[in-house]
């Protein structure tokens, strides 16, 4: 078995945690790619998979056979359809031009649409959190931040005694959530603490006349958020 | 109304320590679980909202004429509440308290673990910054030096104290799987683990919900270490083990500290 992945220029902990967020993104060509850059040429048999030498190498398997179960599932029932098996044409992935940010827009109904957006660049993680606050204009949102300091850099004061000595009596929660609307759309975005954020249109006025016009108005909020 | 007590408890039936509250909002445990849990339910923000969050809030007069979870949602259905919904919220709990209160604070300390359908390993693996906070001092009575990169920690969801308390023991033995597989790799983390039980409705004579943390520590780690090279050795013999971990006040038992 190689596990030559921990050794490699790429972390493998980062890999598996931006793998986790192009899944539930929807984002399922960079999740392919990022599971194919952790396992490499590993393959593990069913007896190794329960830990092996690496736990994140197993898991990762263990979701290749996942994915790969659904896929053959799918192409299954396509193939009795007599429906083409591949992807025509995947989703378009959406990436902010400083390319800390990347998403897949989900339609919910012909004037309801979901964007699901992560981060890509796990160092951006404080800046990501400051600029959401920073939209929402809740003064308790940044106090919620300065508490919970995601990201952060750690180093001497995570060996000095840690902040849970002071926060015995905190109520703790993230609480980012705020609208936006234009003459036409109205959008709900709410953040997770999992370096996610979504944001939930609706096309109130008018129907989109196009999905280059739904496509560019989430690509301006990627921006807003990465400028 | 919708915070949530989070309390660190030494093992099964040690100290505890209350380490303030988390507001779990039903779209952070809708973000949560459809990453962390492993049944696929859509909507999960709603179903925490009239599974947990309903019953614990004020009927605001300004939303009276209003079908919500404050009221009539609570109890105007005769459904019972789905396993899978309350197990995915179960998952999704640890990862949520993790990054709140115990510090994980990047992403990439909450590593999702499930490696196999059959075999009951936990659900994650954390880096907590420090690895041994405060707070499991002060519930556990030490402070012990650790050397191991990542805590096995499982996740739960009970209705009640003393279903969640059940849920714990077997939890325990998905810890156990992971000491035994990584006995020989990771000997330093043999006797440690976390489980994070989230009781979300409490009692007709208590309905109180809180999150408990619950810590395992062993009190005599090479003894365990040991009692696990002795089994792998002799046949590979991880069903004794963790029958021998399930029952109470075993030998193996013995060897972490708060089980009995």
């Amino acid at each position: 078995m190689s596990t030559d992945i921990s050794q490699s220029e790429t972390d493998p902990s980062d890999h598996y945690a931006l793998f986790h967020l192009a899944l539930w993104a929807g984002d399922i060509l960079t999740a392919d790619r990022l599971l194919s850059e952790i396992l490499g040429s590993t393959r593990l048999s069913s007896k190794s998979l329960e830990f092996a030498e690496d736990p994140i190498i197993a898991a990762a398997e263990h979701r290749r056979r996942q994915l790969q179960y659904r896929d053959t599932e799918y192409n299954s029932l396509c193939q009795a359809a007599g429906l083409p098996t591949a992807f025509s044409k995947p989703p378009k992935r959406l990436e902010s031009k400083q390319g800390h940010l990347a998403g897949i827009v989900h339609c919910i109904d012909e004037r309801t649409f979901e964007f699901r957006c992560y981060l890509t660049d796990l160092d951006w993680e404080s800046s990501f959190y400051s600029q959401l606050a920073s939209m929402s204009k809740s003064r308790t949102a940044f106090l919620e931040l300065e508490h919970l300091e995601y990201g952060l850099k750690l180093e001497a004061k995570d060996l000095a005694q840690d902040t849970a000595e002071t926060q015995v009596e905190l109520e703790t929660g993230l609480g980012i959530r705020f609208y936006q609307s234009d003459e036409n759309v109205l959008s709900n975005i709410q953040a997770s603490d999992f370096c996610t954020f979504q944001a939930q249109s609706i096309w109130f006025s008018q129907q989109p006349e196009s999905a280059d016009e739904i496509l560019f108005h989430f690509e301006a909020l990627l921006n807003e958020i990465d400028e | 109304m919708t915070a949530i007590p989070v309390i660190v408890r030494s093992g099964l039936s040690g100290g505890e320590t209350p380490i303030g509250s988390v507001r779990l909002l039903p779209h952070e445990i809708g973000i949560a679980s459809a990453m962390f849990s492993s049944t696929y339910i859509l909507h999960m923000g709603m179903h925490y909202e009239r599974y947990v969050v309903s019953g614990y809030l004020p009927q605001f007069n300004a939303v009276q004429s209003i079908y919500s979870t404050a009221i009539p949602a609570a109890n105007a259905t005769t459904k019972t509440r789905a396993q899978s919904v309350t197990g995915n919220i179960g998952e999704s709990i640890a990862a949520l308290v993790a990054r709140r209160k115990l510090n994980a604070r990047r992403l990439a300390d909450i590593q999702p673990l499930s490696v196999s359908s059959k075999k009951k390993t936990p659900d994650f693996r954390m880096k907590f910054r420090p690895m041994f906070p405060w707070s499991f001092q002060n519930a556990t009575g030490i402070n012990p030096p650790i050397t191991f990169d990542f805590w096995p920690v499982e996740s739960k969801a009970a209705q009640s104290d003393s279903v969640a308390l059940n849920s714990v023991k077997s939890a325990l033995l998905q810890l156990g799987t992971y000491w035994y597989e990584r006995s020989y790799h990771e000997p330093d983390v043999v006797g440690f683990g976390i489980v994070v039980s989230f009781i979300y409705r409490g009692t007709k004579n208590d309905p109180k919900r809180c999150i408990r943390v619950h810590v395992f520590c062993p009190s005599n780690q090479t003894a365990l270490q040991n009692e696990i090279a002795d089994r792998i050795a002799a046949s590979d013999d991880r069903t004794g083990f963790l029958t021998e971990l399930g029952t109470e006040n075993s030998a193996i038992r013995g060897y972490l500290r708060d089980v009995d």
